[in-house]
């Protein structure tokens, strides 16, 4: 499985799911979504980051929503195909949520904790959208570069196991029970005697109340005519 | 299994013998037949990795703001999609497929999705493309070369359509690497996908045919030849998930 395809549709799906969320949220509020404003800005703009808990870059391309491609692979690279809408930067992913501060820039520059070529103002302005959206760069991979992914993968996988033996299994008995049980497709012969002697028996009542009713009318008559 | 050669006046349909000349329109009832419900079955099929292939393939294409990409056989357009962001406003992407029905479908869930500016549709057989020349800085073709009739005439073809520097990637299904995974390979594509294929999309048949017609797409190293054949340079291929699929990428210069 193409493990690194997995963290950047993780990662695309997890950043694109909480901007949604709070354009949902924002609108029911009856506010401007603040997104859209950082999101505008960055349309047809690209940060590419080259963060210490991986070891290839990551390239953020923005546009009505964001894409998370792999690569480049190297720094290097990245610099050498920079163009007016891309924005590099090499640094540790603690350090992302401090880029809108410019101030913070120049200390990280300085301390050497950060490495930008391009455009400061995607990373700026990327750094932004996902401050004003809560997005935590550091949780957001740490859920797919720790061993918590591995387990939570293989945790999943015994899941589904588990559950299509369970269904193998439940279908299996089901098809068993269809096999041996016997279902009759004619009524049964006591079945059929039973009813024939309650249908004696309503024949007898009828019978009987049929003379009651002849006996009474018989009697009415002979009181008439005396 | 034996697999069927084909002459000059024959061609492979899956595993049948099948006049040249029928083949594409035999192709074409298979697309008609699952366009609907093909983004399902690709999901069932392939419990949802052929979306990390592409992503795959997304990655290696290197497309960047402003470029003109072809996404060929792009039917219901998944990698177009993802490239109508990448290149942005000043970008175009050519969604191409030969099967109207698949192209409908792609368009649509396109258009649902907001993608409208800068994506065209185009009904085009791969290996008459009709393109100017030089004209793509990429072209991708995900899961449709092995339905192209004459292999040679479609790589060259894009190869024309490619602008000098341009790469072509085409993701396919290929030969697995591993011995005991294409025996488990094998079992699921013969007895399981048709089987799928039934339930999900009552159509047996057309399943059947993919999985033969994945048996009779060249292999790894044959593709390879094909592409250096047609001119294409620093050809190379990478296998996924044990070479059951490989993307193969080839530069125009």
């Amino acid at each position: 499985m193409p493990a690194l395809q997995l963290l950047t549709a993780g990662m695309e799906a997890a950043i694109n799911g909480v901007l949604r969320s709070h354009r949902k949220k924002q609108q029911r509020k009856n506010q401007q979504p603040n997104t859209q404003p950082s999101l505008e800005k960055l349309t047809n703009k690209r940060l590419t980051l080259f963060l210490d808990v991986l070891n290839t870059g990551i390239t953020l391309a923005f546009s009505e929503k964001v894409v998370v491609i792999a690569g480049p692979a190297t720094f290097e690279e990245a610099k050498n195909a920079i163009d007016a809408d891309t924005c590099v930067i090499q640094t540790k992913v603690g350090a992302l949520s401090a880029l809108s501060d410019t101030s913070q820039i120049t200390r990280l520059i300085q301390q050497g904790d950060l490495n930008l070529v391009g455009d400061l103002s995607i990373a700026q302005s990327a750094s932004e959208l996902f401050a004003s959206n809560n997005i935590d760069f550091e949780e957001v991979l740490a859920s797919y570069t720790s061993d918590v992914f591995a387990h939570s993968v293989f945790g999943l996988v015994k899941k589904f196991h588990s559950k299509v033996v369970k269904t193998a299994d439940a279908l299996a008995w089901q098809a068993a029970e269809l096999v041996t049980e016997e279902r009759p497709i004619a009524a049964r012969k006591q079945g059929v005697t039973g009813l024939g002697m309650q249908i004696s028996a309503l024949r007898d009542d009828v019978d009987r109340l049929e003379a009651k009713i002849s006996l009474a009318e018989h009697q009415f008559s002979s009181r008439q005519t005396t | 299994m034996t697999e069927p050669v084909a002459n000059s006046e024959t061609t492979h349909f899956g595993y049948k013998q099948v006049a040249t000349e029928d083949k594409e329109s035999m192709v074409a009832d298979v697309f008609h037949s699952v366009a609907a419900k093909y983004d399902v079955m690709n999901d069932v099929m392939s419990l949802g990795i052929h979306r990390l292939w592409k992503r795959y393939t997304i990655d290696c294409s290197g497309v960047r703001n402003g470029q003109r990409v072809l996404d060929l056989a792009g039917g219901t357009g998944d990698l177009t999609a993802s490239f109508s962001r990448l290149v942005g406003n000043k970008g175009q992407v050519v969604l191409a497929d030969i099967n109207l029905s698949m192209l409908k479908v792609g368009r649509d869930k396109l258009r649902n999705k907001g993608l409208v500016r800068n994506i065209e549709y185009v009904q085009a057989n791969a290996e008459d493309l009709p393109f100017p020349d030089n004209h793509f800085d990429v072209v991708t073709m995900a899961f449709g070369l092995r339905n192209v009739t004459n292999k040679d005439n479609a790589l060259a073809s894009i190869y024309r359509v490619l602008k000098p520097g341009g790469r072509l990637l085409v993701l396919e299904f290929s030969k697995p690497v591993v011995p005991m995974l294409s025996k488990i390979y094998d079992a699921y594509s013969f007895y399981i996908l048709p089987n799928m294929g039934q339930l999900v999309a009552n159509d047996r048949e057309s399943y059947q045919y993919l999985a033969e017609s994945i048996r009779m797409h060249p292999d790894q190293d044959t593709l390879k030849s094909m592409f250096d054949d047609a001119g294409f340079e620093q050809t190379r291929y990478d296998n996924l998930t044990g070479g059951i699929v490989a993307l193969h990428r080839g530069y125009k210069f």
